[in-house]
């Protein structure tokens, strides 16, 4: 093969290898731009009214905004540096790591967590059309269940029309988006404060604060921030890497999806203080009448399926890294790979689905800090941000550097298990009550990403005592 | 170490015999691609302002 022809397969398989350095033409607003579409949806007002349970106004705003940074400085870390300047996707990162083929394990996390979490956005826009038509008296109350299914699945051959452009057609979607959120956010903020008054909204207590103390509930508020924003590692690879450098990065990634996403959350926080409903739509429509609703509908439709779109593009391309099957395939099929499943549940289980996604979700999340503590160490301590070897990425045999022992780095994976473990000894992830005193010190997802560096590291280090 | 000597071990082996020749033109072309800017040191400044700094002070406010 010649230089030239080469070069033109590169360029046309940037679906499933690096996006080459010209085609990276991203600003730091249009990524910034993406990044808040993919941030911002309903799971906004749900984690808001949840931290709520905890804490007050004063005490929410501060230990959600500040929770949500510092899980970005984390997520920014691990990714931004390395998918900027290679240009790869969040899946190939973990190679060095997991090794080849224990990278599985963080196409599971970041599959399950990417379509799980579009799924609860879908079937929460099916339902919140079915309800507005419904107050709309569009249409009678007995056909809301049969509306909330066509309209979730009309939203995934939404996903699937404007991702035929792959990471193109979030740039068209992203700007216009990232506006009316940002726009419709700012009359939610101006519609709650007018009606309900700052004075009353700060002046609410917390609606069921753990009896331990008030250190273990405002820690309890960091955490919940903390641990959901590690979610976002899962993302950055699909939008990141169309960015040429990383400086254009750290700014976007910090403001969109610490900041932004969080000033979104508030939203539901304050609603859950002020009316004990978290989901702003609720009361906007009780409030506001007919043109409100259609407001709202217009923001939980931009935000639901600004974020599924992004995410179902990350998916895809984290399928296409896999092997070199996966490699191979064209588009439509690894899109069809993040969508099937989607379809499948929206018309076999939705409701099933929806009621117990929260469980799963939960066990999926207290990967994610081992995960970021393990890369932290191998981006910073064992300098991988200037070694990585990215032909090894996308060779899926001994040939890989990390290839280590038949596919799977120990060191790695053990890893991964003791930062779990340490999470679940320190907090219940699903009831979010504490299992350990050292909770309230600590949080529990910062020390498991620390465990699991440090697992991490010594465990790279003593394998250089044993003959390979 | 090992984990990295290993690495290098690897990546000594060379193509396998029978692999699709014009793949490996083009995975191995990757490896002199041009990359990216690297984190300049202002770069990881306002990291540490933005994730550390305002935390930090946000936090002290809620807390009183």
């Amino acid at each position: 093969m010649t230089t030239s022809s080469i070069q033109e397969v590169i360029e046309g398989r940037a679906g499933s290898l690096p996006v080459p350095l010209a085609e990276r033409n991203w600003g730091g607003w249009l990524v910034a731009a993406v990044a808040t579409t993919a941030g911002v949806a309903s799971w906004s007002f749900v984690v808001g009214g949840f931290t709520g349970y905890y804490v007050d106004a004063r005490q929410g705003t501060a230990t959600m905004i500040a929770g949500a940074l510092i899980g970005q400085l984390l997520v920014t870390l691990t990714q931004v540096p390395i998918v900027t300047k290679y240009g790869i996707e969040t899946l190939g990162t973990t190679k060095p790591q997991l090794g080849v083929k224990g990278s599985l394990f963080a196409l599971i996390v970041q599959y399950a967590t990417l379509i799980g979490w579009n799924l609860v956005l879908i079937i929460f826009l099916g339902r919140a059309v079915a309800s507005v038509l419904e107050t709309m008296s569009v249409i009678g109350s007995g056909q809301t269940g049969v509306a909330a299914v066509i309209f979730s699945l009309l939203s995934v051959v939404v996903i699937w029309f404007v991702l035929q452009r792959a990471t193109r057609g979030i740039e068209y979607t992203g700007a216009i988006v990232a506006t009316g959120i940002i726009v419709l956010g700012a009359w939610m903020y101006w519609l709650l404060f007018s009606t309900f008054g700052l004075e009353a909204i700060f002046a609410a207590a917390p609606i069921a604060p753990n009896e331990g103390g008030r250190l273990v509930n405002y820690t309890t508020g960091i955490e919940i921030l903390l641990v959901s924003t590690l979610g976002w590692w899962a993302y950055m690879g699909g939008m990141f890497r169309m960015v040429n450098s990383a400086g254009k990065g750290v700014v976007s990634s910090m403001l969109s999806l610490g900041f932004g996403w969080a000033a979104v959350g508030l939203i539901g926080l304050y609603s859950a203080l002020a009316v004990g409903q978290a989901d702003p739509t609720i009361w906007i429509l009780q409030v506001g009448g007919p043109v409100a609703g259609v407001l709202v509908l217009v923001f939980v439709a931009l935000a639901n399926l600004g974020s599924s779109i992004v995410a179902t593009n990350a998916a895809a391309l984290g399928f296409g890294q896999f092997s070199p099957r996966t490699q191979r395939l064209s588009w439509n099929v690894k899109l069809s790979a993040a969508l099937g499943p989607m379809m499948l549940v929206l018309v076999l289980f939705p409701e099933a689905f929806y009621d117990n996604i929260g469980t799963f979700m939960a066990f999926i999340g207290i990967v994610l800090a081992p995960i970021i503590g393990v890369q932290l160490v191998d981006l910073y301590c064992f300098r991988r941000l200037d070694t990585l070897h990215v032909p090894s990425l996308y060779w899926h045999d001994e040939r890989s550097r990390y290839w280590y022992r038949g596919g799977y780095n120990p060191a790695g994976l053990a890893a991964l298990l003791c930062g779990s473990v340490v999470y679940i000894a320190l907090l219940d992830p699903i009831t979010f009550v504490p299992n350990s005193d050292l909770f309230q010190y600590l949080t529990a997802s910062l020390p498991a990403a620390a465990t699991g560096g440090i697992v991490y590291w010594l465990g790279t280090m003593g394998l250089a005592e044993k003959p390979v | 170490m090992a984990n990295l000597a290993l690495s290098s071990k690897r990546s000594a082996t060379g193509p396998v015999a029978g692999r699709d020749a014009e793949e490996d033109a083009v995975i191995l072309a990757l490896e002199h691609a041009p990359t990216g800017a690297p984190m300049k040191r202002r770069d990881y400044g306002i990291l540490g302002f933005l994730g550390v700094v305002v935390p930090i002070l946000l936090l002290a406010w809620g807390w009183q």
